[in-house]
């Protein structure tokens, strides 16, 4: 079966999400006829991934060096600390470049329908960050869907007896949106999350 | 609301169908599996993206092809528009003139309301049948219930999911699901009380029109939990009843146990009603939903009345008839027997036979 080797990486593009079998041939001949060194640059990306990169001793974000950019900029507080599902919520956030604090990456959500539970997920990384007696405020900043609000119910109950102030990131109209067209469990959370003005 | 054109494409045993239904009437006749109700389910396809029947995605699929597709001009305060649904085996996939929706911006393009012989059982039959009645009303004056709904089943089975499994910190996991589900349930008790709030005074009104007797039939939402504070007594429920949940692997109480309540001159109807009462309770209650949606849409659904008439008695079968005669509306009506259809004007027949539709 792998001895033709266009089939082969035809399939093996193939296994990549949002790509089909029409995709990944398209890309497999354009590899093939692209000029020069492109497929052994692209061969060698795509090993230095998996070589290259970890995880950050600290943060759980996936990183070349340990500890991670981030966690080694001096200029980031490194008393706030928002927790993300994923790398990339992380980055997500870091495109705003509104945030100064550091991150914790728990890698997933709890899903017990997928049988994810808590010590499926970087928590037990995070408690010993908060015992450690360094941090003021976690904020919970994952999605506001059933499975990113029990992960951040879940995470405010085990944290909150270390006595660290937790925090939820806003969720409620989208800017930009309409009043009208907004459904009604967004309308009650915004309407919840009112501010004095 | 209206439909101007019809296509069904490898749907079910419907092959190649192209209607163009009368706007008022439209009977469409022919032996038992020959496709009456796939017609039907057709229609419903398009005005809700499920269907009324149980089964898969590809069950709709056309024996031995890759895929199916539901198509229909539809005209909705006076804006017409192209609704389509394709089928392929685990996919289902609804756009709007050519161009995708998700699910939720679907919605509210286009409303149904289904009239089956299953209906005829919803006073006696079990809860999740009269939840399901409530549901879809609920659904089709209000879109965005379709999210609340799929939030509440989503942390529903969430829960049941750790009371079954247990895990890590099983006691801390059921206090984050209790929570969320009493949050969740809110919404949907809310939705469902007020549906029946405007749903009430109607039925009362319609089974008076119906039975001519001077009985008077109630309807109310019934459920465990205290309704002046829907979100605190579900939680303490759920927290009482947690031992008893983690046993049965199943979360005891919330609006997936809760009920419709019949209430004929006072006595539960469920007991004692008799079968005409019966009824004549079921037909209160879908002209009642008619209306409440013609006037809330500001433009009458699409009914679809799947061979009811040889369910009904002759007197309440008039009675029908004589309602859909004086309701604005279109109707796509299916039957055994075509002399059943009481209706002498502004009706257009249609023979299904072997999943053609001929004239």
């Amino acid at each position: 079966m792998a001895t033709d080797p266009i089939s082969r990486l035809i399939r093996e593009l193939a296994k990549l999400p949002g790509i089909g079998e029409k995709t990944a041939s398209r890309l497999a001949f354009h590899i093939l006829r692209a000029p020069g060194e492109y497929a052994r640059d692209l061969a060698q990306s795509l090993i230095e991934v998996k070589e290259k990169i970890r995880l950050c001793g600290t943060c759980m974000n996936l990183t070349e060096q340990d500890p991670c950019a981030l966690c080694s900029d001096v200029r980031r507080d490194a008393t706030i600390v928002a927790v993300v599902a994923t790398p990339p919520d992380l980055y997500a956030i870091e495109r705003t470049g509104g945030f100064r604090g550091r991150y914790h990456v728990l890698h997933g959500v709890l899903s017990p329908l997928e049988g994810i539970g808590p010590d499926d997920l970087r928590i037990k990384e995070l408690l010993g960050r908060v015992a450690k007696g360094e941090l003021k405020e976690l904020i919970v900043a994952t999605s506001p869907n059933v499975e990113g609000e029990a992960t951040a119910l879940y995470l405010a109950k085990v944290l909150r007896p270390l006595g660290i102030k937790v925090t939820r990131i806003a969720s409620g109209l989208a800017v930009g949106g309409e009043l009208e067209y907004a459904d009604g469990v967004t309308i009650t959370r915004a309407l919840e999350g009112r501010r004095e003005m | 609301m209206r439909i101007h054109a019809l296509e069904a494409r490898q749907f079910r045993n419907l092959e190649n169908v192209l209607m163009e239904p009368h706007p008022r009437f439209n009977v469409l006749s022919g032996d038992n599996g020959h496709g009456k109700t796939n017609v039907l389910e057709a229609i419903y396809l398009l005005g809700t993206l499920r269907s009324f029947r149980a089964g898969k995605t590809e069950e709709m699929v056309r024996f031995g092809q890759p895929q199916a597709s539901v198509r229909a001009r539809v005209e909705k305060l006076q804006t017409t528009r192209l609704l389509e649904v394709n089928l392929r085996p685990g996919h289902k996939h609804g756009r709007v003139d050519g161009k995708g929706a998700r699910a939720i911006d679907y919605f509210g393009g286009f409303n149904v309301v289904l009239f089956a012989p299953e209906d005829l059982r919803l006073p006696k039959g079990p809860p999740a049948g009269r939840r399901r009645f409530l549901d879809r009303a609920v659904w089709n004056a209000h879109p965005a219930y379709l999210g609340e709904v799929q939030t509440y089943e989503r942390v529903h089975k969430s829960r049941n999911a750790v009371l079954r499994d247990g895990g890590a910190n099983v006691e801390q996991m059921i206090d984050v699901y209790d929570e969320q589900l009493a949050r969740a349930a809110v919404a949907i008790i809310t939705r469902r009380r007020a549906l029946l709030d405007d749903l009430a005074p109607r039925v009362r009104a319609a089974f008076d029109r119906v039975t001519q007797t001077g009985l008077t039939l109630g309807i109310a939402y019934e459920t465990t939990l205290d309704i002046s504070n829907i979100e605190y007594s579900m939680r303490e429920k759920l927290t009482a009843d947690r031992r008893k949940d983690l046993a049965r692997g199943a979360t005891s109480s919330g609006p997936h146990v809760d009920d419709l309540e019949l209430v004929l001159d006072g006595k539960p109807a469920r007991t004692y009603a008799s079968q005409g009462q019966l009824r004549a309770i079921v037909l209160a209650l879908k002209i009642a939903e008619i209306e409440f949606l013609r006037e809330k849409l500001g433009d009458a659904p699409v009914l679809l009345l799947d061979d009811v008439s040889s369910e009904l008695d002759p007197t309440r079968n008039a009675q029908l008839f004589d309602f859909l005669k004086s309701v604005p509306c279109q109707a796509f009506i299916t039957t055994t027997h075509p002399g059943h259809v009481l209706l002498a004007e502004e009706r257009l027949d249609f023979q299904v036979v072997a999943g053609v539709v001929g004239r």
